[in-house]
């Protein structure tokens, strides 16, 4: 997990600093970011997990598709949300990294903001 | 914990909001099934969940809860030591709600199960033998404890 002051990325450091939540946007396999190549991998590969996860369970328990997926660990929250506006054929998703546990409530809704908002 | 209070901290949480299913499993052995799904279909899912826990294991990762949110219902997991607790539900605006009672739950649920096995490995029961010592003489106190059993982090 990184901490305030691992980092020389402004925008990351902050985020730690004030705990808010860094948003990225994942299609066609690649991952964008502004908190630097690092965060950005480390949401990539939280990404490719909690998806695998969720295509899983989804098929197991006949859910049809997912809609978001969220992890907890210690103080850390990392999650996604599947962008509605984006089409089957080339789905996108934007998630985000917290270093604290957010309610999943509040982490649902802040990414649907930073979705309405691009 | 004692099976009638097990049953009523579970009909608490079963209770919770939408739950429609509550899953708890102790490594590959199933503890608590009360899922809307057949036999088959559960010790899947417990196969899933070893798999859930591998995948984050091979990133170096612990997570102590999931959720997952789908068109057709939602689910809570919680890992616990080798407990893992799986809580389906129907409305997702109850999501935080019913992580907190299944965390009370599992809590509740894995303290209960660490007090019974220190019960039950340290019987005969700690005796404690004291010498009154006589006039003149510093009392000698001898206090003897059964091996303690290792009891489980509280949560």
């Amino acid at each position: 997990m990184a901490t305030v002051g691992d980092t020389s990325n402004e925008q990351l450091n902050e985020a730690l600093e004030n705990q808010s939540l860094r948003y990225f946007r994942a299609s066609r396999g690649a991952a964008k970011g502004k908190t630097g190549p690092e965060d950005t991998s480390r949401f990539a590969d939280s990404l490719m997990v909690l998806q695998e996860c969720a295509i899983l369970l989804g098929e197991q328990l006949d859910m049809n598709s997912v809609s978001s997926a969220i992890s907890y660990e210690g103080d850390e929250t990392v999650g996604f949300c599947f962008d509605p506006n984006s089409s089957s054929q080339n789905p996108v998703v934007a998630g985000g990294i917290v270093n604290r546990r957010m309610p999943l409530k509040e982490f649902v809704s802040s990414i649907r903001e930073y979705i309405d908002s691009q | 914990m004692s099976p009638k209070g097990l049953a009523s901290v579970l009909k608490a949480l079963k209770k919770s909001g939408s739950v429609f299913g509550v899953l708890l499993s102790k490594g590959h052995d199933t503890v608590i099934s009360d899922v809307p799904y057949g036999p088959e279909s559960v010790e899947e899912l417990s196969g899933i969940l070893d798999d859930i826990s591998y995948y984050f294991a091979q990133e170096k990762r612990n997570p102590d809860q999931l959720a997952f949110s789908y068109d057709g219902g939602n689910l809570v997991i919680l890992f616990k030591g080798d407990y893992r607790l799986v809580v389906l539900h129907h409305n997702s605006g109850e999501a935080d709600f019913i992580s907190k009672s299944a965390t009370v739950f599992l809590r509740d649920y894995v303290t209960g199960e660490a007090v019974r096995s220190f019960k039950a490995t340290s019987r005969p029961s700690a005796s404690v033998v004291e010498n009154q010592g006589t006039e003149g003489v510093v009392p000698a106190r001898t206090r003897t404890v059964a091996p303690t059993a290792p009891i489980a982090p509280s949560v």
